[in-house]
């Protein structure tokens, strides 16, 4: 299994000219640490005009500044919007192919549609068209990356024959992902050939059905892309304390802050009745704060033998990658956020090795134990 | 972080009738009712302004407009318009009544004593067809708002939801009045639903002491027409 780490850019209240900038500053730092630790991608999401939760705008500035001062660590778009009003489709593919380039071939592609009244009502965008307008995107980027002479005569934008510049250094090209946070959405992913980028912060028990409709579907897709990109990617908390008790007070009380941030956004689901938002996107918001200070097990937030527990759950539900938030804005103080990641590096990584994960498998098939039980789907 | 509204619930107050009215009891059945609701964005700081601190805007900031024109009740038939804040109330989805109108005094003291609203006189306008809707609510001093929605399209009716409403009734204590705060939920049994994309809301003559119009729309979000049954029952205290 592989670990990564994602971005939201939180900035709380009160603002001051310092704090969008700590906030970038400090998400830099980190990053350069989970690269010389050893995590495996970092992700960043494009999100506009969410005050305080989310000052992420222009992700693929930010994550070419991550590029420049790590080395490993995969470079994750997570998501392009890919609505033709807010980003025109030839500019995202540019943007990510510039991206890879410096990144040296570490781009994975993540692509989306918004899940906001917010965003989507301020470029004028019509709800229901933008699954629409996302499945025509996802269709064209890849004939931008790979073609000489692209065009393009579609629904929602149309090109006259243009060779679209710089082409990825990957060959032939990123991975691409969906975010998903919909039943809907993990069988769309599949049935394109891309990854499922999971983005509701669930436990195991949440994406149990969601990986086993993945799974099953991706075996026979028609792939948007050049190669089909099977992969799972799971996304938590994570907060890896000192001691339990520690790591509950200061992981569980910035998760609820997260949580009690993202329920005060005004997502489609609940204002705009459309056939394309099917699912709450924000439903994990409205987890009660009892809820989070439970800290549901697959949830990553404990001392290290906690989130190793946790995490065979993941493990056993088959997803190859978790990616976690690692704070909200300053509720959790910089160095401990530095602490967290070293001790999970530490004490957490090295049991989730290729190697250890098949002794596991072997142990269980020889004993009949099949681990530990995830808990009942959530309702 | 949340922004919750700064609101007192003495603001809300209203007059008592001298004497209790004569209504039915609740709750009423009114089957054959007909709902005309918009949601638009409004100003974040003239919401705050108008909201008690129990609840937190969102963001943005947006209200609830909705009509409901009842042919049959057990007070005959009657008109009922609510301007609601968007909010949430413990991170959970609500809506806190700012203004009320309905055109039945019936009606007028059933919702003053058992549920905060309606709470004012008016007239309202509802026409209502196969293809378009329109709504034109009024109080003594005049008309305050129009809502136009000239094309109708027909949706699958589940996918409409309608969070609970809340309001401030006025109760009597100790020989004075204090506000409570209630909650009306599980209303509408909705039957047939259709949007309207090009809803427009105007103001046709200026009130600018008026909650219909000092919470101006600044964007419309969503419009829908709704043929439903209505329960109008008694608002109880949140749990």
């Amino acid at each position: 299994m592989k670990f990564g780490i994602f971005y939201e850019h939180s900035v709380a209240k009160p603002w001051s000219r310092q704090s969008e900038l700590r906030a970038y500053e400090q998400a830099l730092e980190q990053i350069e640490l989970a690269d010389e630790l050893g995590f495996d991608q970092v992700w960043e999401v494009e999100h506009h005009f969410l005050e305080e939760y989310s000052h992420s705008s222009a992700p693929e500035v930010f994550l070419a500044a991550a590029a420049a001062r790590t080395k490993r660590i995969h470079i994750g778009q997570g998501i392009a919007v890919c609505l033709p009003p807010m980003n025109h489709p030839a500019r995202i593919a540019e943007r990510a192919a510039a991206l890879d380039l410096i990144s040296g071939g570490r781009l994975e592609f993540g692509t989306g549609r918004s899940a906001t009244w917010t965003e989507v009502g301020a470029f004028g965008i019509d709800p229901d068209s933008t699954k629409e307008m996302w499945d025509e995107v996802i269709r064209a980027i890849p004939k931008m990356w790979t073609e000489e002479e692209f065009e393009w005569h579609g629904k929602y934008f149309s090109m006259p024959p243009r060779n679209v510049l710089p082409k990825p250094i990957q060959d032939p090209h990123p991975p691409m992902w969906v975010a998903v946070s919909s039943p809907e959405t993990a069988v769309q992913a599949a049935e394109r050939g891309i990854g499922m980028l999971g983005v509701t912060l669930g436990t195991p028990a949440d994406y149990k059905r969601l990986v086993a409709d993945y799974r099953r579907i991706i075996r026979h897709c028609d792939p948007v892309g050049k190669f089909v990109n099977n992969q799972v990617n799971a996304a938590s908390w994570l907060y890896c304390g000192e001691d339990p008790y520690e790591a509950k007070a200061v992981g569980g009380t910035a998760a609820f802050q997260f949580f009690q941030s993202a329920a005060h956004l005004l997502g489609l689901g609940g204002i705009y009745p459309s056939h394309a938002y099917t699912a709450q996107a924000n439903a994990t918001a409205l987890l009660s704060q009892a809820e989070i200070f439970s800290l549901r097990e697959g949830f990553p937030v404990g001392s290290p033998e906690e989130i190793i527990e946790n995490l065979r759950y993941w493990e056993e539900v088959g997803v190859e990658r978790v990616v976690m938030l690692i704070n909200y804005d300053q509720a959790i103080p910089h160095n401990k956020v530095l602490a967290s990641l070293e001790r999970f590096a530490k004490h957490v990584m090295p049991e989730f090795t290729d190697e250890k994960a098949a002794e596991r498998r072997e142990k269980a098939r020889t004993s009949g134990d099949r681990g530990p039980e995830a808990p009942p789907m959530a309702t | 972080m949340p922004d919750p509204g700064r609101a007192s619930h003495e603001s809300y107050l209203v007059k008592l009738p001298a004497e209790r009215a004569d209504y039915p009891p609740l709750p009423w059945k009114c089957a054959g009712a007909t709902m005309l609701n918009v949601y638009f964005e409004v100003r974040k700081e003239v919401l705050l302004d108008r909201l008690p601190p129990e609840f937190c805007r969102t963001s943005p900031a947006y209200c609830r407009l909705f009509v409901i024109d009842h042919p049959e009740s057990p007070v005959g038939p009657f008109r009922e318009a609510t301007l609601a804040l968007g909010c949430r109330l413990n991170m959970m989805p609500a809506a806190f009544v700012a203004a009320s109108i309905t055109d039945n005094p019936k009606a007028l003291a059933a919702g003053i004593f058992e549920r905060g609203y309606p709470n004012t006189l008016g007239t309202i306008e509802f026409e209502s067809g196969r293809t378009s809707a329109r709504a034109l609510i009024a109080d003594e001093k005049g008309p305050l708002v129009e809502v136009v929605m000239p094309a109708l399209q027909t949706i699958e009716p589940s996918r409409l939801a309608y969070d609970h409403v809340d309001a401030i009734r006025t109760v009597e204590s100790d020989g004075g009045t204090r506000g409570e705060l209630v909650i009306t939920a599980r209303e509408l049994a909705i039957e047939r639903a259709a949007i309207c994309k090009n809803t427009r809301i105007e103001y046709p003559a200026e009130h600018s002491r008026s909650a219909w119009q000092i919470l101006q729309c600044r964007n419309v979000i969503s419009a829908q027409l709704v043929n439903l049954t209505r329960t109008f029952a008694a608002g109880s205290r949140p749990q």
